[in-house]
């Protein structure tokens, strides 16, 4: 039996504004460089991508020349904005025709909330590159944000529901030349992954056992941040857990796991000119112990330790342990791996063979010897 | 001959940071010199300066002689000179230069035969300043040209160069070398051959790895050492069944020795990038540290007092680049898997300096150990290599 969830990503804004090339980078392993030789897309362009193996992404590039836009909002309006999970919503911070990318935003995002109420909304204000020279307190973009932010709160007013279930929605500077883009795109995916709650605890639990600062799910092929483990990804270091704090987890980089989507697209990609692919690292430098691993198919496990007792071969172990377990996730309905951290879970039905009988091991039950 | 400016007009640059021994006299000094906006700013700044070559385009215009001092295998100098520089304005002799790396926009074609001609005229004088100077030309900017189009500009500059070297006039300079007789057509042709053999061209681009390259040349230029350094690694690598290893300054990812085997473009692009991605990913984490329990053993007033210890010492004995290690701080190491074959390996061998491997994944597995064990034994004869001169 099948669990994907396929959920509807629109990719909208006018034409110039980034959206193919965002989408090439981010799914397609293209630098930005290589963006520079994207034809305009005409009409719109549906892709599917699937993503941890339960979730299919079904992303509609909406070509964007006005006379489309024209087209979506009346004849094709109920197939494109019906069952919609979220919009991307793409600006371009140099446009010199602020009013008018305003006005179309305000009607395509009309047009969703009358067939899409819960859809999230994510505004992205890109080539944010093109101005942070001349304006690098980017008050352009927070006059921007402000625009954006009214026109939603003016159509929900207008809306006659009283709001309750209508899809939030978030804005993000980005550019294709740097991790910003990783920043706006995993935010999207975190929003849309099944069983989230699960993947933390398990993270978190096997950080514990690697006696670990953190381990960090990322997704195989678009190398975007799924989740990690203690407190939830963006928490202020006022939020961290006890083991983050113990490794001093506050003077990390928050855009670490940005910058390393960026920094293994761009090693893969040099790889590919003498034909090989990535498959995972370790590293010990400065007091870290690194791993990076192919977790399941469709994921790879980032776990970083300071502690000395910490050996790379002891993460490789934990990490070979879990891998079939996780694996559950995305595949079945049902799990059926005796696991003290899914007994009681609220995302899927747990019904692991001989789970009450003590001779059975569960996985997460370190044995005699642990 | 340059215009001789009056020699007054070189007045000494930047005003030496402290006084101390660790300057001038024993850093080998590059002089990188050429045409206005050829781009020698960013030839060096981009590599030794850690500057992102994003920043390439919004650099000001060099307005004085810039000394940058850079700490690697050896101790280097590189000068970089403004506008209308001439050799005259140096403010010490051209002699105490090891090398002259002259920067040329590829993209001048039109300019080609003065360009040219102005830098025969360097070589000629520096080489009676100093016998034994080198000279690179970086043949720059050339990202935007097309492989055969690089390849002809490149025969066509070298030409001209040789050309200009075997016309050169050299009976005008006759002062310069009052001991031979440059009316001997004998004479100056061995000259002309000579200074046609000293003389290194590089292809090279900001936004490429053949800077790096051409650097690493530069680099090994000026290394007595590297014969002795060059045949450990061959060693090495052929006991330990690996495809190539090449030591790596860390810092600007020039490569200042390599086993020489089999190299290739793609592999040298794929080593460099794979230690700047690292570095990249290390310098997120490399902050981390356990926070020491209240109650545990606390160590940190301790370790400032041997710090403020070490830094007084500074100041009393001259110091080598191993005075520096911190011996609790273990080497970093790193392995990095490709499929199908390829394993690509990092060992820190000095605060500096690290050695990358490329090797068979299969022969990684089957004998790391070995391969560990042998390194340790590389290390310490690079190590004493470098401790000696
Ligand atoms: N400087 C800069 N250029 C960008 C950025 N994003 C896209 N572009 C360029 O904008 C042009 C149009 O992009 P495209 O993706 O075709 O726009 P679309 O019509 O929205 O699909 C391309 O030449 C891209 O290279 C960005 O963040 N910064
Ligand atoms: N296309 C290209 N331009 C470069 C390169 N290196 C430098 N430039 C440009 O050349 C100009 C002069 O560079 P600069 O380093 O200041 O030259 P300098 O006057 O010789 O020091 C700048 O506008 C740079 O952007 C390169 O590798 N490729
Ligand atoms: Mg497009
Ligand atoms: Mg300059």
């Amino acid at each position: 039996m099948s669990t994907t969830a396929r959920k509807k990503v629109l990719l909208m804004g006018k034409s110039g504004s980034g959206k193919t090339s965002m989408r090439s980078v981010i799914f397609s392993n293209y630098s930005a460089r290589d963006t520079k030789r994207l034809g305009a897309t005409i009409d719109v362009e549906q892709s599917a991508v699937r993503f941890l193996g339960s979730l299919v992404l079904n992303l509609w590039d909406c070509g964007g020349q006005n006379n489309f836009v024209d087209n979506y909002l009346t004849a094709q309006k109920d197939t494109i904005f019906a069952n919609v999970a979220v919009l991307i919503y793409v600006f371009d911070i140099t446009s010199t025709e602020w009013e008018e990318d305003l006005r179309y935003f305000e009607d395509i995002l009309t047009a969703l909330r009358e067939n899409s109420a819960d859809a999230g909304v994510w505004i992205l204000v890109n080539k944010m590159d093109l101005l942070d020279k001349e304006d690098p307190k980017r008050t352009r973009y927070e006059e921007r944000r402000a625009d954006v932010i009214r026109v939603d709160e003016r159509i929900a007013q207008k809306s006659l529901g009283d709001g309750e279930d209508r899809g939030r929605l978030r804005c993000f500077p980005t550019s294709i030349w740097d991790e910003s883009l990783y920043k706006a795109w995993s935010s999207v995916i975190h929003t849309l992954i099944p069983n989230i709650g699960l993947i933390t605890s398990h993270l978190t639990y096997l950080r514990d056992v690697c006696l670990a600062v953190e381990a960090v799910v990322f997704e195989a092929e678009t190398f975007l941040v799924i989740a990690k483990s203690g407190s939830p990804l963006d928490s202020p270091p006022s939020e961290f857990d006890k083991q983050e704090n113990r490794g001093g987890a506050s003077v990390l980089d928050p855009q670490r796991f940005e910058k390393i989507s960026e920094i293994i697209k761009g090693f893969r990609k040099t790889c590919q000119r003498t034909g090989e692919q990535f498959l995972g690292f370790e590293s010990k430098f400065d007091e870290c112990t690194v791993v990076l691993e192919p977790m399941t198919r469709n994921t790879f496990i980032l776990i970083v330790s300071v502690d000395p007792r910490v050996e790379t071969a002891l993460m490789q172990y934990n990490i070979v342990n879990a891998q079939i377990h996780l694996s559950e996730f995305a595949g079945k309905i049902v799990l059926d791996r005796k696991c003290g951290l899914c007994r009681n879970n609220k995302e899927l039905r747990y019904d692991a063979p001989g789970d009450l009988d003590p001779s059975v091991r569960a996985w997460d039950d370190p044995g005699p010897y642990g | 001959m340059p215009s001789a400016a009056p020699p007054t007009a070189g007045e000494p640059s930047k005003p030496r940071a402290s006084p101390l021994p660790k300057d001038d006299p024993l850093r080998e000094r590059i002089l990188v010199c050429g045409w206005r906006k050829a781009g020698k700013s960013s030839c060096i700044k981009t590599v030794f300066q850690g500057v992102p070559t994003k920043d390439v385009p919004y650099f000001g215009v060099t307005q004085k002689i810039e000394k940058i001092n850079y700490d690697t295998i050896i101790p280097l100098q590189i000068w970089d000179t403004p506008t209308n520089f001439e050799l005259d304005q140096l403010d010490v002799p051209l002699g105490s230069f090891s090398t002259i790396v002259y920067v040329m926009d590829m993209q001048q074609e039109d300019m080609y035969p003065e360009i040219i001609a102005r830098f025969v005229q360097i070589v000629v004088r520096a080489h009676f300043a100093n016998p034994n100077m080198k000279f690179a030309i970086f043949i720059h900017k050339a990202e935007a040209m097309a492989q055969d189009y690089r390849e002809d500009n490149y025969r066509q500059i070298q030409q001209t160069a040789e050309d200009e070297l075997l016309d050169f006039p050299f009976h005008t300079i006759q002062n310069l070398a009052p001991s031979l007789n440059f009316s001997d057509p004998s004479v100056t042709n061995a000259l002309a051959n000579d200074l046609v053999g000293s003389i290194r061209y590089r292809i090279t681009s900001a936004y490429e790895a053949n800077l790096r390259e051409a650097w690493s040349g530069v680099v090994q230029g000026v290394m007595e050492m590297l014969p002795s350094v060059e045949q450990l690694l061959l060693n090495f690598t052929a006991n330990c069944g690996m495809d190539n290893s090449f030591l790596f300054d860390i810092a600007s990812r020039v490569i200042v020795a390599a086993d020489n085997r089999g190299k290739n473009d793609e592999t040298l692009d794929q080593v460099t990038d794979y230690l700047s991605r690292f570095m990249q990913f290390r310098e997120l984490y490399k902050n981390l540290h356990l926070e020491v329990d209240e109650n545990g053993p606390n160590s940190a007033d301790g370790d400032e007092e041997d710090k403020e210890e070490e830094e007084e010492e500074e100041e009393y004995e001259p110091e080598g680049w191993w005075d520096e290690e911190d011996p609790e701080i273990p080497w970093m190491t790193q392995a990095t898997r490709l499929t199908p074959n390829t394993t690509l390996a990092l060992w820190q061998f000095t605060p500096h300096l690290a050695l990358v491997v490329l090797l068979r994944t299969a022969t990684w597995e089957a004998t790391r150990g070995m391969i560990e064990y042998n390194l340790t034994f590389l290390r310490q004869g690079v190590r004493r290599i470098l401790m000696e001169v």
